[in-house]
């Protein structure tokens, strides 16, 4: 099984229709594949599935201790079915640490060729800690300075994220807390500096922290595009990470903006497979094939 | 500065091995056009990250690749190519004679249409005097054909003014 997350900071950047159109994508190649709605305190992916009510959600996992097996429905496309989201809950704020730890475990334990997490917006700890616990990562970012500018504080702040996760693994945590309030002393300028320091004192925590890294290669995906020269924003947005963070990430391709997408939703069938959204469905499709391509284990 | 040999210095312009000249070419000027401009929208100058010296240490970097990989280049291309064989000055020079160039330093049209973006049948128009066959004025042909010399290594100035020749004489031919 190969689980997909799917985020990128920025809110109404296009996350929910990249899972979706991911999904459909996936199913339509004979995958079985479960989409999860993961956007914890917004969660609509059951809307572009075209259901309008759901029967069961995350809510019945978390209060109600229904198996996440369970609360699977199925959507009208063959081999793609639904963890709905949170919705009807008293507190859609965050996760608990123990609420997360099951959620995450139970995922792992989905039976599917591909589980799909369709993220929240935002660079809180329960969107990072679920964007960790895919196998692929696809960052979706708008052609706008706001959007772009999100998705690099996203991707810095994975990166401390997963620095935290590590040391915490290593019990290195507290150590390092102190060396960063102390870091002139050390000869610390920079968070690079603070890795190489760090990585001097534990080689598990060095090794580790190294086969993280190694995880962590997003495939950045450019939605919304009205204008061919934007499609290059997608390439310098690839270089700057690759350059600047030394993330190696990849540019999956661009999605055109549909001017008339808005029209297919709140009705019984999903919102882009109806016939009315051609290029949406052929860029849809390009960018999965492009991501496919560079993971090719298929299925595990 | 650090030692830039040709896998490091492609890898700065985000190429595989064994990218082509045009490639480099292509990756160079991409870059050059994301980390030249301090204000595209793609960049966050609020983050660390993207400090002017980022920013400048990156175009170093950029400039000196892509420099180090055209110095291996020319050096290789001598080696693939053999160099150009003279011409002799104010020779009239036809279309069958820039084929023959063309031929013997081993350049196909395709690569040559690639290199100088004037389409495949106007190159091969010219090279067999089929001047009807390219619907532009003089200057245009003039320009086409200073591309093309240069593209196969001759010297335009000895033979732009040779090949225009051809056409003049086509053309007072065709007003009779």
């Amino acid at each position: 099984m190969q689980i997909w997350a799917v985020g990128g900071g920025k809110g109404g950047t296009g996350k929910s229709l990249m899972s979706n159109g991911i999904g459909i994508s996936l199913a339509e190649r004979g995958f079985n594949v479960i989409l999860v709605d993961a956007d914890y305190g917004g969660p609509n992916q059951h809307t572009y599935c075209g259901i309008r009510k759901p029967a069961t959600s995350l809510a019945h996992f978390f209060e109600q201790r229904t198996p996440l097996e369970e609360i699977i429905i199925d959507t009208r496309i063959e081999g793609l079915r639904l963890i709905p989201g949170n919705f009807n809950s008293s507190n859609t704020d965050s996760l608990t640490f123990t609420q997360k730890q099951k959620l995450f475990r139970h995922i792992k334990l989905l039976r599917a060729d591909h589980v799909i997490l369709d993220l929240g917006a935002g660079t809180q700890y329960d969107v990072l800690d679920t964007f960790l616990l895919a196998d692929i990562h696809v960052a979706v970012v708008a052609p706008d300075a706001m959007s772009i500018e999100n998705f690099y504080l996203f991707l810095k702040t994975l990166h401390n994220r997963l620095l935290c996760n590590v040391l915490s693994s290593v019990g290195l945590r507290e150590r390092a807390n102190a060396i960063w309030k102390e870091r002139a002393e050390h000869g610390i300028a920079t968070s690079k500096d603070f890795i190489a320091h760090l990585r001097t004192l534990s080689s598990e925590f060095s090794d580790r922290l190294t086969r993280e890294h190694a995880k962590l290669q997003p495939h950045v995906v450019l939605n919304q595009v009205r204008e061919y020269r934007q499609v290059e924003m997608g390439l310098a947005v690839e270089s700057m990470v690759n350059k600047f963070f030394h993330i190696p990430a990849t540019y999956a391709g661009h999605i055109r903006y549909d001017k008339n997408l808005w029209m297919q939703f709140g009705q019984e069938t999903p919102a882009i497979n109806h016939g009315h959204a051609f290029t949406l469905q052929q860029d849809l499709e390009r960018v999965t094939e492009k991501i496919l391509t560079a993971h090719p284990r298929g299925v595990t | 500065m650090e030692h830039l040999n040709e896998q490091r210095c492609l890898r700065i312009l985000e190429l595989p091995d064994g990218a082509t000249i045009d490639e480099i070419s292509h990756a160079y000027h991409l870059l050059m056009r994301v980390y030249g401009n301090a204000e595209g929208s793609f960049t966050a100058p609020s983050m660390d990250e993207f400090s002017a010296e980022a920013r400048t240490q990156a175009l170093n970097q950029i400039e000196a690749a892509y420099a180090e990989l055209c110095r291996i280049h020319t050096q290789t291309q001598r080696l693939v190519h053999p160099p150009a064989p003279v011409l002799e000055a104010h020779l009239p020079v036809d279309g069958s004679i820039l084929r023959g160039v063309r031929e013997s330093v081993n350049i196909s049209l395709e690569h040559l249409a690639s290199q100088t973006h004037i389409r495949l049948d106007y190159l091969s128009a010219m090279e067999d005097e089929r001047f009807g066959d390219i619907p532009l004025p003089p200057v245009i042909l003039r320009g086409f054909i200073s591309a093309y010399v240069t593209e196969v290594g001759l010297n335009p100035d000895q033979v732009v003014p040779a090949y225009m020749q051809r056409y003049q004489q086509w053309q007072a031919r065709k007003s009779k």
